[in-house]
């Protein structure tokens, strides 16, 4: 009986060691459903890497930096030119950061006036920028193409940006609309009486608190700007104007050629900036809530 | 300066009006605390004045110049909300300069302002904290911050809603005297919003006790406190609350009959009623104070308009007793000294020492003058 007693309140007791293990049972069990679902997903990415290292094949067997080489004399032999890929990288980047300046600045002060103000129609408005979103984007291309045809921005990034910024506004405004509404009414009452004008508040008040959901507006922007692809196959069809993203595709297409470590070189090149904007936005994305 | 609340109403969408014909006039140096229970319209009335929310009809007056249309930055008002609602990427220093800052003429120099800011500070002891942000503060130092930051502009009208409410009760009292202290130092007329009778009466100089947006009783802690205008008032100031005996009259005018029990109370010769209220037949409401009550053993003989009860519970306050008696199914509470004999389940005699409160029971207005 007494020894039973002992054997219970020990820390360290066969008994209290399986009941232990028995309460860890279902942790085990979701890691092993995570880990089925995202490994995969994770190796594909280290093993483009390894690639990018390789000789070539998809199983590389020698170390080379050989691949990399594109960084400082360019890439020879897609389509007709030999590209330089620090000019690619800008135009991605001109594409990311045009939509992305252009969208938050435009969905801030959206964002702000729906949450804030009160006037007719703000329900209507509300609702139909959702509606946006309920059509595919890809339907709209013909017509995108003969607006940019018509106004003289087909063939030029700006087009690309124009189109690219005002699409995602109604998404990005929603997101920051939520953290707008998260600002307490009294915060704004007494930066009206402490005299502040409508734009102090706005800059002294309100900025700092939704700063979280300015971070992940801008960085949604930026990624989807980096990423687009279909928008600037249709609609650019100079060379000199193209972006590392169809270029990686155009790479691709040619592989056969060259073998895959190039590509993969680029797709990593690729990769890296989005890395770094994780990075550091990360903070700022967890405090996001949709 | 002076404030004059005229004929004040505010319907938010096609509800019923939240504020309905206000009228209140409050002299320079006051402090007039506006109370009632939430939902009374007592905080709409402090954002009709500060000119957040605006005015559906009637007028608000700062000295004599009609307010109505003009920008709350422009009322030289500060106001303390119950959540403190402190700039949060600010810091202390920053918050109560912010009102500075924004002065356009005469702009106020940077120097000045930090001088100004701190001066407030030492105040409401706040000179050790500038360096802080708000999240870093307890709730007495936030809403200290916030006081602060509504007076560092001078104002002619300090507005205050609920500023007590979100702190706990021990730092809730040493708050009152705080803020009284500073608005006797400062001379400044304050509006102050609260649903706590206890602090609107150790605070105020009037109080406006509100009601479904109607006000009740505009008065001084000691006039409502002694000679409610209705039962609402009378019940709703005082903890423990005013005992109520339902009666009707045995002679209209001299003698109440309980209409639980029978008892009679005869009326002491000074009750100076409204002759011209009073109706045969009418339903009264008795109400007294528990410390307003006489309570005697049963073993004696009834004393004269007594009413007979059973002691339910014996709570000890420390200075005194407080006695929850029953009496049919109306409950009565009654002080009584703490080395007054008795136990819980006695049988006793409580008897009303004054009279200074007798509510038609329908309109509820107290029928003594």
């Amino acid at each position: 009986m007494s020894s039973l007693m002992m054997q219970r309140n020990e820390h360290k007791s066969l008994r209290n060691r399986a009941l232990r293990l028995r309460q860890g049972v279902p942790n085990v069990v979701s890691l092993v459903v995570m880990s089925v679902g995202s490994v995969p997903l994770l190796l594909m990415y280290v093993w483009m890497v390894v690639v990018s290292f390789g000789d070539g094949g998809l199983v590389p067997r020698h170390f080379t930096f050989q691949n990399w080489s594109f960084l400082w004399s360019g890439l020879s032999g897609v389509g007709r030119a030999n590209l330089n890929i620090w000019r690619l990288l800008a135009n991605s980047l001109a594409i990311a950061v045009g939509e992305a300046v252009l969208q938050v600045g435009g969905a801030l002060f959206a964002g702000y006036v729906i949450s804030r103000g009160r006037f007719p129609g703000r329900k209507v408005l509300l609702q139909s920028t959702l509606l946006t979103h309920a059509f595919p984007a890809i339907t709209g291309l013909i017509a995108a193409f003969y607006i940019l045809n018509a106004v003289g921005l087909i063939n030029t990034l700006a087009g690309v940006i124009l189109l690219k910024g005002f699409g995602g506004m109604p998404m990005a405004t929603w997101i920051i609309k939520g953290f707008f509404d998260d600002v307490p009414r009294e915060l704004e009452w007494a930066s009206k009486i402490d005299s502040g004008s409508r734009l102090k508040t706005f800059f002294h008040v309100f900025l700092p608190l939704v700063w979280p959901g300015v971070m992940a507006i801008s960085l949604f922007a930026f990624l989807s700007g980096w990423g687009e692809y279909v928008m600037i196959s249709v609609f650019i069809f100079d060379d000199r104007v193209n972006t590392i993203s169809v270029i990686v595709r155009n790479l691709y297409s040619d592989e056969a050629a060259r073998g895959f470590g190039v590509v993969m070189a680029v797709s990593t090149f690729y990769m890296i900036p989005c890395l770094i904007l994780y990075f550091f936005a990360q903070k700022s994305l967890l405090k996001m809530k949709i | 300066m002076r404030i004059r609340l005229q004929n004040l109403c505010k319907n938010y969408d096609s509800t019923a009006p939240a504020v309905r014909g206000l009228n209140l006039e409050i002299k320079d140096g006051e402090l007039v605390t506006i109370l009632g229970p939430s939902g009374c319209g007592k905080s709409t009335t402090l954002l009709m004045v500060a000119g957040i929310l605006e005015i559906t009809g009637g007028e608000v007056y700062f000295d004599d110049a009609l307010m109505n249309y003009v920008a709350p930055k422009e009322r030289n008002i500060g106001m303390v909300f119950q959540n403190a609602a402190l700039y949060p990427n600010m810091t202390v220093l920053d918050n109560i300069t912010y009102p500075l800052k924004n002065l356009k003429n005469p702009k106020v120099p940077r120097q000045e302002q930090v001088e100004r800011a701190t001066s407030v500070a030492r105040l409401v002891e706040l000179e050790d904290l500038m360096k802080r942000k708000p999240s870093q503060l307890s709730g007495g130092q936030q809403q200290r911050v916030a006081i602060a930051r509504a007076l560092v502009k001078k104002p002619g009208l300090l507005l205050l809603d609920e500023p007590l409410s979100s702190l706990d009760a021990k730092l809730r009292m040493s708050m009152r005297e705080e803020i009284r202290r500073l608005q006797q130092e400062l001379h400044i007329t304050t509006i102050m919003v609260t649903h706590d009778q206890a602090e609107a009466m150790s605070m105020s100089d009037m109080i406006a006790v509100l009601r479904d947006g109607v006000l009740q009783q505009y008065g001084t802690p000691d006039a409502l406190y002694r000679h409610p205008d209705n039962w609402f008032v009378a019940s709703f100031l005082g903890m423990p609350s005013m005992n109520s005996v339902d009666c009707t009259w045995a002679r209209p005018g001299a003698s109440l009959k309980v209409l639980e029990g029978g008892w009679t109370i005869p009326l002491p010769g000074s009750v100076r009623l409204r002759e011209d209220r009073i109706r045969e037949g009418q339903k009264l409401i008795l109400g007294f104070r528990p410390h307003e009550s006489v309570v005697s053993s049963r073993s004696v003989a009834a004393p004269e308009g007594a009413i007979g009860g059973r002691v339910t519970v014996v709570e000890f306050t420390g200075r005194d007793k407080l006695l929850n008696i029953e009496c049919g199914r109306q409950m009565l509470k009654s002080y009584v000294a703490v080395d007054f004999p008795v136990a819980e389940r006695e049988e006793v005699w409580c008897g009303v020492s004054s009279f200074g409160c007798i509510f038609d029971a329908e309109s509820g207005e107290n029928l003594v003058r």
